[in-house]
């Protein structure tokens, strides 16, 4: 049923239970099941260091959790492939998922609160009501 | 209040504006900015001499790392391009905000001048940013668009520090100077990162510091601007550094961490809210003044270069946007009694509008399709030029 399946994952617990389901599903239908980390850059920075300073941290920070998130996949059968990529969260996750021709998001809920949604913005909702293929949410 | 207080009430806005910079997404130098106009203007900050010259300082650092930041051979391998536009993307906006202050804003020439240099700036680190969000800077497209914005600004650097210096023998003296140490800084510099490398007492970095402290002194001393040889030497020594990622990396630290807060912070507190609203509607002005400036000035040259009419208008946006040049090019003319607090306050606005309201429009509509810019991986070998 699912050939292409992406987890967006930033190495939260969440995200983790994310790639579970991921996994399993993958399993199941045989899918191809990949891992996308999103590391956000600086809005309107004035210099090119600070750019390239939060994309060494973001780099330094995901790296690790991603080939952790690579080795638990392969422990299940499965071969998870991994990408990091810049950009604003949801934005990015949406062009990956139409660009890597994924039929299936799953996507981990942080379980933000009303003030917190409002104010940080929830991306699981985002990508729900803007992906191009069938999502589902992990709580 | 005592220096260390001083210091303190400084440190503590810096630690607030990147605690929100932090939570927000949003650069830490613009929310420095705006910690220092809410210091200024409601919370009686102020600054003292010492201040003064961190911020000055701070200003040398990041502008010395910004020309740090090309890649030579990216120049080299698109020079026509990358010149012309850049080139032009100065010297149009320049003209029109020059021309516009001057002419029918009424502010006096030498004022207007600093409206032209301020207003004439690409911001880099803006394009820069949404190039790797895009994936454009590993393309032909970006790698152009990339050189053409280190083009600007080194016009924009040469018109801050050329128009108001004095012609006197400090001023053929500094030429002189900058001309042999840019010469032999490159091949100096390397036998000295050679032979010095790696010491606790970081001889590399005071090298550098104190031929940037030389340069600056002597541009000062013939009322040119510290930031030009800065600049320069960043450019010529880009190749050199380029190889040792490790010494940017210490310097850049010490910038961010000690320097830059004060220079942002400074730059902020001297914008006052009165004249922000007595000049709402120049700063609106202002702003599309600069952007139909560069529109007039880069759209032509990336139809003539066949860039098509999406890249070409992505293009133009984006070498609309301005940041750092532009609040230095604002602070000098503020703090040499060029610009009044109320044309600074409008100037820097501007300055920050134009970071920010190009580079929305071109994310939201002129986005280019990637597969139309990438350079295939045969000729992008054999340019030699690296991706970032």
């Amino acid at each position: 049923m699912f050939r292409r399946i992406l987890v967006p994952f930033d190495g939260s617990e969440n995200a983790r239970r994310a790639l579970d389901v991921a996994v399993d599903l993958a399993r199941r239908y045989k899918a191809e099941v990949s891992a996308v980390t999103v590391v956000s850059l600086p809005e309107f920075a004035a210099s090119v260091d600070e750019v390239d300073q939060v994309k060494e941290q973001g780099r330094k920070f995901f790296e690790d959790s991603l080939r952790e998130a690579q080795a638990s996949a392969f422990k299940a059968g499965v071969s998870l492939k991994t990408e990091l990529i810049y950009g604003h969260r949801s934005e990015a996750i949406l062009e990956y998922a139409r660009k890597s021709l994924a039929d299936l998001i799953v996507i981990g809920s942080r379980g933000l609160s009303t003030v917190e949604r409002y104010v940080l913005g929830s991306v699981s909702e985002v990508v729900v009501h803007h992906a191009h293929c069938s999502v589902l949410v992990v709580r | 209040m005592n220096n260390w207080l001083i210091a303190a009430v400084w440190m503590g806005l810096a630690l607030a504006a990147s605690l929100g910079s932090v939570w927000t997404g949003i650069s830490v130098s613009l929310v420095e900015i705006l910690a220092g106009f809410i210091g200024g203007n409601f919370l009686g900050l102020h600054t003292v001499p010492w201040i003064d010259f961190l911020a000055g300082f701070g200003s040398i650092l990041l502008t010395f790392l910004a020309g740090a930041d090309i890649d030579p051979a990216v120049l080299r391998s698109k020079f026509k391009e990358a010149t012309t536009i850049g080139f032009i993307s100065f010297l149009v906006p320049f003209l029109g905000a020059l021309l516009y202050a001057y002419r029918i804003a009424g502010w006096d020439l030498h004022a207007a001048e600093i409206a032209g240099v301020a207003l004439s700036t690409t911001s880099v680190a803006v394009v820069y940013a949404v190039m790797l969000e895009t994936g454009l800077n590993n393309t032909e497209l970006g790698k152009v668009i990339l050189a053409a914005c280190f083009i600007t600004d080194l016009g924009t650097v040469l018109a801050l520090g050329l128009l108001f210096a004095s012609f006197n023998k400090w001023m053929f003296l500094f030429m002189a100077v900058t001309a042999v140490t840019l010469a032999l800084l490159p091949k100096v510099s390397r036998f000295f990162f050679r032979s010095f490398a790696g010491k606790v007492s970081e001889p590399e970095i005071k090298l550098l510091l104190l031929v940037l402290f030389i340069l600056g002194g002597l541009a000062s001393l013939s009322n040119s601007e510290a930031v030009l040889p800065a600049y320069l030497v960043g450019l010529v020594l880009a190749g050199v550094l380029a190889e040792r990622k490790d010494l940017i990396q210490r310097m850049r630290s010490l910038t961010f961490a000690v320097l830059t807060p004060f220079y942002f912070l400074r730059a902020g507190m001297f914008v006052s809210l009165n004249g922000l609203v007595a000049g709402a509607g120049l700063i609106g002005v202002l702003l599309l003044v600069k952007m139909a400036a560069k529109f007039a000035g880069v759209w032509p040259l990336t139809i003539g270069f066949r860039f098509g009419q999406r890249n070409g208008m992505y293009t133009t946006l984006l070498m609309s946007t301005g940041l750092t040049f532009g609040t230095i090019s604002a602070l000098f003319g503020l703090t040499h009694s060029i610009l009044t607090r109320g044309q600074y306050s409008i100037l820097v606005t501007v300055v920050i509008l134009s970071a920010v309201v190009p580079t929305l429009i071109a994310q939201a509509f002129f986005r280019p399709k990637l597969e139309e810019a990438v350079l295939p991986a045969k000729e992008a070998a054999q340019s030699g030029v690296a991706a970032r």
